[in-house]
């Protein structure tokens, strides 16, 4: 039985197994990419409904028909969009799993799940607190630093990029909250562009063959 | 990545111990599918590697019921850990014989 040992073969084996047991390995690339230009779509769809209302009255969002404007057009675009990407991405990684020949719904991924929603649920209900209190500024900036935590949050149980992306995410938000300026930039940059670049990085590692 | 385990069950049957110690050691507790999937094995050869594993008082057995389905779980016991610890560092002093 115990022929020749290769140790460093049965460690890589060791250790495939334990990231194997412990993270979802079929998230796509394609799905990353996905969310992106979902991400994309939907800064340029708000872009396109508000922009015109500030430039009329820059103070457009403190008044009580503005607020309650902004509210009835955010929310339901947030959730949409999320919602729609979330499917790109459950959809490209069932592919995935299917040619990996690995189960989608397994222990990692709902732990994947549970631990990306977390921050992002707690991120979204505390964006809903900005927008009723009338900081509007700051909206995009949260959006993204929540999104980077949760995604940090989430980086234990699937492929490591995604930690990285998270940080990437965290860092350009918080500098978005100070210069608030930024946070148009910064939530297309986070949401679209970066997911895209993530995307085409985790494509080209673990998906070209 | 799927064919080196095959390829390796033929020739060295402990490496399915092996694949489960390396599972329940980052695992707080695996089911019985859930191991059976990551090793890529059958259910008899697994269960007889697992029955060996508890032998040796490495991994406990807990079944419980759900409805009328049973549910068994593996978890890895503190001997179990520093036995495959150790196993560990031997590889690695395999790798890096120190002076």
């Amino acid at each position: 039985m115990t022929e020749k040992i290769d140790p460093k073969q049965e460690l890589n084996e060791i250790r495939r197994i334990m990231e194997r047991s412990t993270s979802f390995i079929s998230l796509s690339g394609l799905s990353g990419i996905s969310a992106g230009i979902v991400g994309i779509l939907t800064y340029f769809f708000v872009y396109s409904r508000t922009n015109y209302l500030f430039e009329e009255n820059p103070n457009f969002a403190t008044t009580t028909e503005g607020l309650s404007y902004l509210l009835k057009l955010l929310i339901p675009t947030a959730c949409a969009s999320l919602a729609t990407a979330f499917l790109f991405v459950l959809y490209f990684s069932a592919r995935n799993a299917k040619a990996n020949n690995q189960p989608l719904w397994n222990k990692s991924s709902k732990q994947l799940v549970a631990n990306l929603f977390i921050p992002l649920i707690a991120g979204g209900a505390f964006c809903i607190s900005l927008l009723v209190h009338s900081y509007l500024d700051m909206l995009a900036p949260t959006m993204v630093v929540f999104y980077g935590l949760a995604l940090l949050n989430a980086s234990k149980y699937t492929l490591e990029e995604i930690r990285w992306l998270g940080i990437t995410e965290i860092c350009i938000g918080l500098i978005a909250c100070f210069y608030t300026e930024l946070g148009p930039w910064a939530w297309l940059f986070g949401f679209g562009i970066l997911n895209c670049i993530c995307g085409v990085v985790m494509y080209f590692k673990h998906e070209q063959s | 990545m799927k064919h080196i385990i095959q390829q390796l069950n033929k020739s060295f049957e402990s490496r399915i111990r092996l694949g489960v110690m390396s599972a329940l050691v980052v695992n707080a507790k695996i089911d019985f599918n859930t191991l059976k999937e990551l090793l890529d094995v059958s259910d008899g050869n697994l269960a007889s590697h697992i029955t060996g594993l508890e032998k040796e008082g490495y991994i406990t057995i807990k079944k419980q019921f759900i409805g009328k389905k049973t549910n068994t779980t593996y978890q890895i016991t503190p001997e179990g850990r520093k036995a495959f610890t150790e196993h560990l560092k031997a590889l690695e002093q395999l790798i890096n014989p120190k002076p």
